[in-house]
């Protein structure tokens, strides 16, 4: 029974292009796990500098707030991660993996942004003290 | 300025370069002329005087000298440059460390308020930029030498490009590349600001230990030094966006698209995330130290 043909490839990728869409894909997952690292010191930093160092409620709460939004972060690149490696792994479907790439990367980018405004209320906060 | 003769009418990139190039001239003189004349009235010294005067015209001569594209006047002018910027530091530096003492070598220097510094040193580092990186201003001197200009890399891209296989891209999917330039555009932008932004109240605290530091006040530059270096991180999460951002706009303009385009675009996409994991590193250390040495803000 036949199954039918494979679908054309929309990005004909050669064994180093290959190779270049790899190294995105573990770029992009150790820019994650950084993405976490941080978020957890964030996410720890809050309570700990407010019961144990004396620091202020608003700074906790907008340092707590950053970490969270540096784990949510890390977890949209993660998937960016994956579509790069399917990317790399099943070049038969290339031009959805591209489009599903460039759309969690447009997704980072904007909670991004979400997070470079907090980076700037805490920096107000901090001078304002 | 005089400016010397040309026998044929420039090509649009080095007519581009060559308004660069006055721009730069003119934004240095006018920020010499404005705190010459601004020290002049509150604290005038001979040798600041002579010092804004020297500088003022200095730039002008150089300037009307490298217009031909001589190699020795790039060369003069890009140490003159040097020089200045050195001084500027320095007359910084200083005043950040003697802020009570009006009479001290940033006095002489021309540097009596912070802005005066900031002010020249942006015009002077525009003008470095110049000057040092390759690009439409060197092409502009280049083109006076009667030279070919160096090919610039977006030209070499055009080229790798060229040599791709043809790609088809869906509209859905040129509409996901178009949506994540405009995103990454829009976010550059963004952090560099609140870089910027960042690296002036850090500078500000800076300020504030070496005042209180003159005063005998114990007291730790902690704050102030992180967040100068997470001030710069800031801004170079914005700033390695930039490139990426751009080749997805070729990319997403371009007909017909080739594989060239798509390796352009990832490959710029993989040096700036590369760079990303250095910068979060900076970071990471950042917010550790942060916990130790500033209760965590």
């Amino acid at each position: 029974m036949s199954t039918g043909a494979a679908p054309k490839e929309t990005l004909p990728l050669t064994a180093e292009q290959k190779q270049v869409v790899g190294n995105l894909a573990s770029s992009t997952k150790a820019i994650a796990g950084l993405l976490l690292l941080i978020g957890v010191v964030l996410i720890a930093s809050g309570p700990v500098s407010y019961i144990y160092l004396m620091a202020g409620l608003l700074q906790a709460i907008l340092t707590t707030v950053q970490g969270l939004l540096m784990c949510l972060l890390a977890l949209v690149m993660l998937a960016v991660s994956s579509d790069f490696k399917f990317l790399e792994q099943f070049p038969h479907y290339s031009g959805n993996h591209l489009r599903n790439a460039a759309n969690n990367l447009t997704r980072f980018h904007q909670v991004q942004l979400g997070l470079a405004v907090l980076i700037a209320l805490v920096v107000l906060a901090r001078w304002l003290t | 300025m005089s400016m010397a003769p040309t026998t044929e009418s420039p090509a649009p990139a080095s007519d581009l370069g060559q308004r660069f190039f006055v721009f730069g001239v003119f934004a240095i003189m006018v920020a010499e002329v404005a705190v010459t004349v601004s020290n002049m009235g509150q604290r005038f010294l001979w040798t600041s005087c002579m010092l804004g005067v020297v500088s003022s015209v200095g730039i002008l001569a150089l300037g009307n000298w490298l217009y031909n594209g001589d190699k020795t006047a790039l060369l003069i002018t890009r140490a003159w440059v040097g020089l200045q910027i050195l001084l500027i530091i320095l007359g910084l530096c200083f005043k950040l460390s003697d802020a009570a003492d009006e009479g001290g070598l940033h006095s002489h220097l021309g540097v009596n308020a912070m802005w005066q510094g900031y002010i020249k040193l942006f015009a002077y580092l525009l003008f470095a930029g110049m000057l040092f990186l390759p690009g439409l201003t060197l092409d502009f001197f280049a083109t006076q030498r009667g030279e070919t200009p160096t090919p610039k890399p977006a030209a070499s891209m055009g080229v790798e490009a060229a040599a791709g296989s043809p790609v088809d891209l869906a509209v859905d999917q040129t509409a996901a590349i178009d949506g994540l330039s405009g995103a990454m555009k829009m976010v550059s932008g963004v952090l560099i600001l609140v870089g910027v932004f960042e690296l002036l109240t850090a500078l500000q605290r800076l300020q504030e230990y070496f005042s209180a530091i003159s005063q005998n006040i114990e007291t730790s530059p902690a704050v102030a030094i992180l967040g100068i270096v997470e001030a710069l991180a800031v801004a170079a999460l914005g700033a390695v966006l930039l490139c990426p951002a751009k080749a997805a706009v070729q990319l997403v303009d371009a007909k017909p698209r080739n594989m060239g385009l798509v390796m352009n675009f990832f490959t710029h996409l993989l040096a700036s995330y590369k760079a990303y994991v250095l910068i979060l590193l900076v970071l990471a250390l950042v917010a550790v130290c942060r916990l130790i040495f500033t209760k965590g803000f």
